[in-house]
């Protein structure tokens, strides 16, 4: 009985981990994505929202920086790390102010947060 | 190499820790659902020790809820007899009152020749001296002896498994196939009728007929 009690307490402390873990992980990931994908989809407009971008790339590259670490307890390195590069590159483009570079990178980044989020979700896609 | 040294150092610690919990017994004794998790443990433990790609929550994760699962129902197959049919079967009567149950046999997908190996590794040389045999829901069997045994000098050569003639147990026994057509004909028995026939060292003959068989 003694055994049964432990164990499940253990059982609902990793339950309770697991859930809660992929709620925030979700969560931050989200939040990412909303910003990334309000990034300019086109050169015309990246040149035009130059202000903004600026502002949401700070704001994406302090939000990844956060979450990184947390993910990287998580999830699989080899995701980790194309997202890390296309951040690194999205960043990198920005700041030399090169739409060719830019767009590219935030697509790839877009992307892999969207394979992050669905890995990291509770839904039918994440268990198959 | 110091992260594959830790990393190897808190998964055995995981792993010791999560086997105390799952009991003391070994490989042999282990029901389905125990020899299941074993395996996959196995499998689970290994992966993030080898490759340092794969973090170490994938691997302790998954073998706490193994074993957490497997305590939780071992727990409750001991409350809930219905569940414990379902987990981990139910003990099958393979020989029942001295006549073989073809039947469960082949649902238990067991041989004539696994049967007669079990015997030989108990100590007996002939299904003719078994009352009972039990497959138990852990995979071994358990033979309860006849107190009408036939006397059985050496070992019984399965001469004829299901209706065959068995080449090898011919050649044991240094009988020929002609010697055993014969011996069937004298007995007015058709090769296809037999399920087991043995032949032990001082030429006793030991027929088990289908239709002696429960079917």
């Amino acid at each position: 009985m003694k055994t049964f009690i432990s164990v499940l307490i253990i059982f609902i402390l990793l339950c309770t981990f697991v859930f809660a873990d992929s709620y925030f992980i979700s969560k931050s990931l989200h939040e990412i994505l909303d910003i990334t994908e309000s990034l300019p989809q086109d050169a015309e407009s990246f040149e035009k929202e130059a202000e903004d971008i600026s502002q949401n790339v700070e704001k994406i590259r302090m939000l990844w920086q956060k979450s990184i670490i947390k993910l990287s307890y998580v999830s699989s390195y080899e995701l980790l790390d194309r997202a890390d590069e296309a951040m690194g590159e999205l960043y990198g483009a920005y700041k030399a102010r090169d739409a060719a570079g830019f767009l590219p990178a935030a697509i790839k980044f877009r992307d892999t947060l969207q394979r992050l989020t669905v890995l990291f979700g509770v839904s039918f896609q994440s268990l198959a | 190499m110091a992260a594959i040294f830790i990393r190897t150092i808190v998964i055995y610690a995981v792993l010791i820790g999560v086997m105390r919990f799952s009991g003391k017994r070994q490989i042999g004794q282990m029901q389905v659902s125990e020899l299941v998790t074993t395996f996959l443990l196995s499998n689970l433990a290994s992966a993030p020790l080898s490759g340092t790609d794969i973090p170490i929550l994938y691997a302790v994760v998954p073998i706490l809820t193994l074993i957490c699962m497997e305590v939780l129902f071992s727990f409750l197959t001991t409350k809930i007899t219905f569940l414990k049919k379902i987990l981990d079967g139910k003990p099958s009567i393979i020989i029942n009152k001295g006549q073989i149950d073809i039947n469960q046999m082949s649902k238990m997908r067991l041989t004539v020749e696994d049967l007669l190996c079990e015997l030989r590794i108990a100590g007996y040389s002939s299904a003719k001296e078994i009352d009972y045999a039990i497959l138990e829901s852990n995979g071994k069997l358990s033979f309860f002896v006849s107190e009408q045994a036939p006397n059985i000098c050496g070992i019984a050569h399965p001469v004829i498994i299901d209706g065959n003639l068995v080449e090898y147990a011919l050649e044991d026994s240094g009988k020929s196939e002609k010697w055993v057509l014969d011996t069937l004909k004298k007995k007015k028995t058709e090769l296809s009728a037999v399920f087991l026939m043995t032949v032990d060292d001082e030429d006793k003959i030991e027929i088990i007929k289908r239709k002696d068989c429960a079917l």
